[in-house]
């Protein structure tokens, strides 16, 4: 539903804040802890009570995501200290917390990201900033591009791969 | 030519597939437990669907900065020719996502010669079995749990897996290479005078330039070829001769797997077995409804503590998944989540057995 779909990017960027990019600057800048972040990730969501996860499985991984890269945050700042569960959940500055590190690497990211989808085909760039920026359903691009959704789904993705495929060469972990 | 990004671009574009479901319709019940499926499949699996939500939501923060009104957007859009490529080769994985969770895929046929024993042949046995005055000789191994890779002579590539062999000799006319034990990858340098010779097992390899992998098991040689052509040959019989060598058993394409026995010969055209087989050099393992007893096999090649499948049917069971193939752990979690097996951990052995409910009383 197109009513579904808004409320659900709402819901995931409410809840997240910019956490789960967070959470990928911190594997490009320290590949090291990255993987093993992605690890828990995993084996977190494997521990994870099935009836609670098929309420929203997706949801349920970001939450785990940020609830980690926050442990981390905590454990990095008070070096070798105990985390207080209650204070992870308390405090938002912790995950969009930035060192001046970060910053430029954000920056610099940005700024790339901005190229790639300049360099991206009129129809892919279409999408992406009409849904993103605009906050256009599929449904709605459809209809202003005289396409059926299915195929703006296609678009879609075709602009997302060709974005990450690129920054992944850039960042060097595709040899 | 590397093979992580194509495993990548199946990760990335099943990545897609459920990053785009979730974005268009409300999922239902089915399609949220094989999502659940898929990402409890592999770490890997997260990863890409962490990096591409975190991408989108740099995309998010970044396009309010972007310059050209939706209508500028759209007029441009319309007026492209609709050329679009696909980007990703996914056609065959537009389902990848469901079929992860389908009980049986049906295995497609298998083509298979019958190889007449006995063959005997002059050409091939001179470049393979003679005592040629070869201008380089040598021996490359590794040890369990060690993977490497060296540039040969010739400027061809050859990456060894766990517990792996080669001896090769070069000359001016020849290459050969025999594979002693275990599995290698080689990447040939084009050299049309020389070609090159693979001799492993009851099978035997000729490549001009291109890239294919050869593991040799206890039974059969299975031969992958990941770009160019190779032609291979089962059992040859050295002692006799005859005026003209043997035909091949069987030309292999790109993306098409031979399994060479002492008696037998079978054909794969699907690529995803090449995939399979090429993993390790990712260092990752690939399962695709693989019996666990074969799965458990892969692990043990990898790691100091081996798994024991205790149950027939348990052993027969299948599996699906990409796993890194130094992280036994995350794979004897996974076996722990499964429902049916209970998994004892002891020193150097993990136990799985079938998990039989029992009833507690209070």
């Amino acid at each position: 539903m197109a009513n579904g779909k808004r409320e659900h990017w709402d819901y995931v960027f409410g809840q997240h804040g910019n956490g789960l990019a967070a959470f990928i600057r911190r594997r490009v800048r320290r590949p090291a802890d990255a993987s093993d972040l992605t690890q828990e990730v995993y084996l977190r969501f494997l521990r994870a009570d099935r009836e609670e996860l098929i309420r929203n499985p997706e949801a349920y991984l970001y939450t785990v995501a940020v609830n980690l890269l926050r442990e981390q945050s905590v454990l990095d700042r008070r070096w070798g200290g105990s985390v207080d569960a209650a204070q992870l959940t308390a405090d938002p500055a912790l995950v969009n917390f930035r060192t001046p590190e970060e910053e430029v690497d954000r920056e610099a990211r940005m700024g790339r990201i901005s190229a790639l989808v300049d360099s991206l085909p009129s129809k892919l760039q279409a999408v992406l900033i009409l849904q993103y920026r605009d906050g256009l359903t599929y449904q709605e691009i459809a209809t202003r591009l005289g396409v059926t959704t299915h195929t703006v789904k296609k678009y879609v993705m075709q602009g997302l791969a060709l974005c990450r495929k690129r920054l992944l060469r850039f960042e060097g972990r595709t040899p | 030519m590397s093979l992580e990004p194509r495993m990548q671009e199946i990760v990335l574009a099943q990545a897609l597939e459920w990053f785009v479901a979730h974005r268009s319709s409300e999922l239902t019940d089915a399609r949220r437990e094989d999502f659940i499926d898929w990402l409890r499949a592999s770490p890997a699996h997260v990863r890409e669907y962490l990096a591409l939500t975190g991408f989108a939501e740099d995309l998010k923060a970044l396009a309010g900065e972007f310059p050209a009104s939706a209508e500028t957007l759209i007029e441009r859009a319309r007026a492209e020719p609709e050329s679009v490529k696909p980007i990703l080769a996914t056609i065959e994985l537009a389902s990848a996502p469901r079929r992860a969770a389908l009980p049986t895929a049906a295995r497609p046929r298998l083509r298979r010669w019958a190889i007449a024993a006995g063959v005997a042949t002059t050409a091939i046995a001179m470049a393979l079995f003679s005592t040629w005055p070869w201008s380089v000789q040598g021996n490359y191994s590794t040890a369990h749990a060690e993977q490497r890779s060296w540039r040969m002579p010739d400027g061809s590539t050859v990456h060894l897996n766990s517990g792996s062999k080669i001896k090769l000799r070069f000359d001016h006319h020849h290459r050969e290479v025999d594979l002693i034990q275990g599995q290698a990858l080689f990447q040939v340098a084009k050299d049309a005078q020389r070609p090159f010779w693979v001799r492993a097992g009851a099978a035997t390899i000729k490549a001009v330039g291109t890239e294919f992998d050869v593991y040799r098991q206890p039974q059969r040689t299975v031969i992958s070829v990941v770009e160019g052509r190779v032609a291979v040959w089962g059992p040859l019989e050295s002692t006799h001769e005859t005026a003209k060598p043997p035909a091949p058993v069987t030309q292999l394409d790109a993306g098409q797997q031979a399994r060479i026995g002492r008696t037998s010969a079978e054909v794969s055209k699907r690529a995803e077995d090449v995939r399979k087989t090429v993993a390790w050099l990712q260092r990752q393992v690939v399962f695709d409804h693989d019996p666990l007893a074969s799965a458990a096999a892969e692990f043990n090649r990898y790691s100091e503590t081996s798994i024991r499948i205790d149950d027939e049917s348990l052993r027969s069971s299948e599996v699906s998944g990409i796993f890194s193939a130094y992280d036994t752990e995350a794979f004897i979690r996974f076996l722990e989540h499964q429902p049916d097996m209970h998994v004892e951990r002891r020193d150097r052995e993990i136990i799985v057995t079938p998990n039989t409910p029992t009833i507690l009383s209070r």
